[in-house]
């Protein structure tokens, strides 16, 4: 389903020689695998989720996303994949602080023209799945941070993305709220919903079907444990 | 979108309508600027048909304005301001003619009328064409009052009898109830008191803005208003107001720009998260730049059709201060002047918005 092929990515550094952050990286990601991206921090996480969504250009490499080489879309056919086929979750959860729940979950379904009653609808129906029934006028500020990120992952599932970037979703959480989040993004996973998740906790690792350990850029381990994940 | 747009514009309000009346006071300027080059010269050569060659003295604090509107207030003068001028050898000669009024407004039975007490002095001598208990009215009063000769008036209590009904009322004021001085003063409980004194005589060899300031300097707190002390001022201030003209255009523009690139480049700033949150997830950047271009729209069109109202007083005010006459602002200014203020907004705003909409959103998102 998506393919990185070859990808590399080098920013230019302070002191004008480059800073690699992917190193000939190459993944086959199939549908419904919840790939686990590991590593220290600068390790490139971030920056191979952001590049499988179509955000940061590799500076060699390809990344296929069914058989579209999303580098080579133009800018609005990009912007309108990332709209319809990919559900972001972020760290810092990004809720816009003017709107409630409802309208921030609706925001990418706005953007992708879809009716404001049926994304209300929709939105309500995940929102009451996360467990968030009670919120749904409610504003960030008024929310914990748990709640937060529920409503963020609701954003990321409401136009049924093929595939949801996490990209450390439960950085900001304490280890309850991070169970929590982890739970959800597991159920989600067994609804067949392909997640790829980075994270510097090594004990969420495993929680993954696959594990993708990056150091200095480079894939070092790739792991696959689906069938003993689906026992567990 | 468009819920989401309002609720963005809602969510910062103050700041629009703050920036707003900046950009409100700025057109204001221009709008008055605008309005003394192009009403000046009418409005003088108009009011210069209504006074000829006369010179009108007033009380200093009189406001011109107010009393070309027939609002006369309580500003006064001592009615032995005549005598003052008649008294001075400078003054003697050149004025042949003083007419002492006393304008007060008046409300019989509920009509807003304007009596006039006068007192006419011709070379020195007083010539009263009214006797102490008549008043001779004009059409529209006696229309309004169903008024004939021998008609019975009472105004603030004082019975006045109608001598009769001019249709030619002195300086066109057909709502005038015109009487001797000494009757208005008793009507209208300002004993020994004028507000306005009307000189003539023959001229043609006389500085005539020379003379209004001897006039001014012999009857304290007074202001003398000539025509061609008015054509004087009205010929400085249009020079000068379109000497400034390209000036005042080019602050305009340049002021607005810098209020509008200041808050559309604040608002870039402190919702640089939000920003980058909608590219991320797909939007397209023609919507952020048409969010930030929308919001400038909106002050360009509140803070232009605002700047265009606030020019009213203001020019009011100015015209008055420079030229002692009430001027318009000219209808005609309503458009050039908003199209203006929303074109300046928008295109200064292009720059912030198109690089809000080019921001790295990986770059935004990942910082905590």
């Amino acid at each position: 389903m998506i393919r990185v092929d070859q990808a590399s990515k080098q920013f230019p550094g302070k002191n004008g020689s480059p800073v690699t952050a992917l190193s000939d990286v190459s993944l086959d990601i199939d549908s419904g695998e919840f790939v686990m991206i590991v590593g220290p921090s600068g390790s490139g996480k971030s920056t191979l989720l952001f590049t499988i969504g179509g955000m940061q250009h590799p500076s060699e490499g390809k990344v296929l996303f069914a058989d579209d080489d999303v580098y080579s879309l133009s800018s609005t056919k990009r912007a309108a994949l990332r709209r319809t086929r990919i559900g972001f979750v972020f760290q810092t959860f990004n809720l816009v602080p003017y709107l409630n729940c409802l309208d921030n979950v609706i925001v990418p379904a706005v953007l992708a023209g879809k009716s404001r009653g049926k994304s209300l609808r929709h939105a309500t129906e995940l929102l009451e799945r996360l467990g968030l029934a009670d919120r749904l006028k409610h504003r960030p500020s008024e929310l914990s941070v748990g709640e937060r990120q529920r409503v963020a992952l609701c954003r990321s599932l409401i136009n049924d993305p093929v595939v949801i970037l996490a990209d450390e979703p439960t950085g900001n959480l304490d280890e309850a709220m991070t169970g929590e989040v982890m739970e959800i993004l597991r159920s989600l996973n067994a609804d067949g919903q392909t997640i790829l998740m980075a994270t510097h906790n090594p004990q969420l690792a495993e929680q993954g079907t696959r594990l993708v350990t990056l150091d200095k850029g480079a894939v070092v381990q790739d792991e696959s444990f689906a069938t003993e994940v689906a026992v567990s | 979108m468009i819920v989401l747009f309002v609720r963005s514009v809602l969510h910062r309000w103050f700041e629009i309508v703050l920036t707003s009346v900046v950009v409100a006071a700025v057109i204001a300027t221009l709008t008055t600027q605008r309005a003394l080059s192009s009403s000046t010269e009418a409005q003088v050569h108009g009011l210069a048909h209504k006074l000829g060659k006369n010179m009108l003295v007033v009380p200093k604090a009189t406001n011109m304005s107010e009393f070309y509107a027939m609002d006369y207030g309580d500003v006064s003068m001592p009615d032995s301001s005549a005598d003052i001028i008649l008294n001075d050898p400078k003054l003697r000669t050149p004025i042949s003619l003083i007419q002492s009024r006393l304008y007060g407004n008046i409300e019989p039975e509920g009509v807003s009328l304007v009596l006039v007490g006068e007192q006419t002095m011709k070379r020195g001598r007083i010539v009263d064409p009214f006797s102490s208990d008549k008043v001779t009215v004009g059409n529209a009063a006696s229309e309004k009052l169903t008024l004939g000769s021998e008609d019975r008036l009472d105004v603030n209590g004082f019975e006045l009898t109608v001598a009769g009904v001019t249709q030619k009322p002195p300086g066109g004021l057909d709502v005038g109830v015109f009487g001797s001085l000494d009757l208005a003063q008793d009507v209208l409980d300002r004993p020994e008191e004028i507000n306005v004194m009307r000189l003539a005589g023959c001229w043609c060899r006389v500085d005539v803005p020379k003379l209004g300031m001897q006039v001014e300097d012999a009857v304290p707190d007074s202001r003398a208003v000539t025509i061609a002390g008015m054509l004087k001022a009205q010929k400085g201030t249009v020079e000068t107001a379109k000497r400034y003209s390209k000036v005042t255009i080019a602050i305009t523009i340049a002021l607005i720009a810098a209020i509008v690139v200041g808050l559309i480049a604040s608002q870039v700033r402190r919702q640089i998260r939000q920003i980058g949150l909608l590219l991320a997830t797909g939007s397209p950047p023609w919507f952020v730049v048409f969010v930030f271009i929308c919001k400038a729209a909106i002050i360009g069109v509140l803070g232009g059709v605002g700047g265009y109202l606030a020019g009213f007083p203001l020019t009011e005010d100015v015209a008055a201060r420079m030229i002692g006459v009430s001027l318009p602002v000219p209808g005609g200014l309503l458009v050039p002047t908003v199209a203006l203020a929303v074109v300046v907004s928008v295109v200064a705003a292009v720059i912030p918005a198109v690089l809000a909409a080019r921001l790295d959103p990986t770059r935004v998102l990942r910082e905590v």
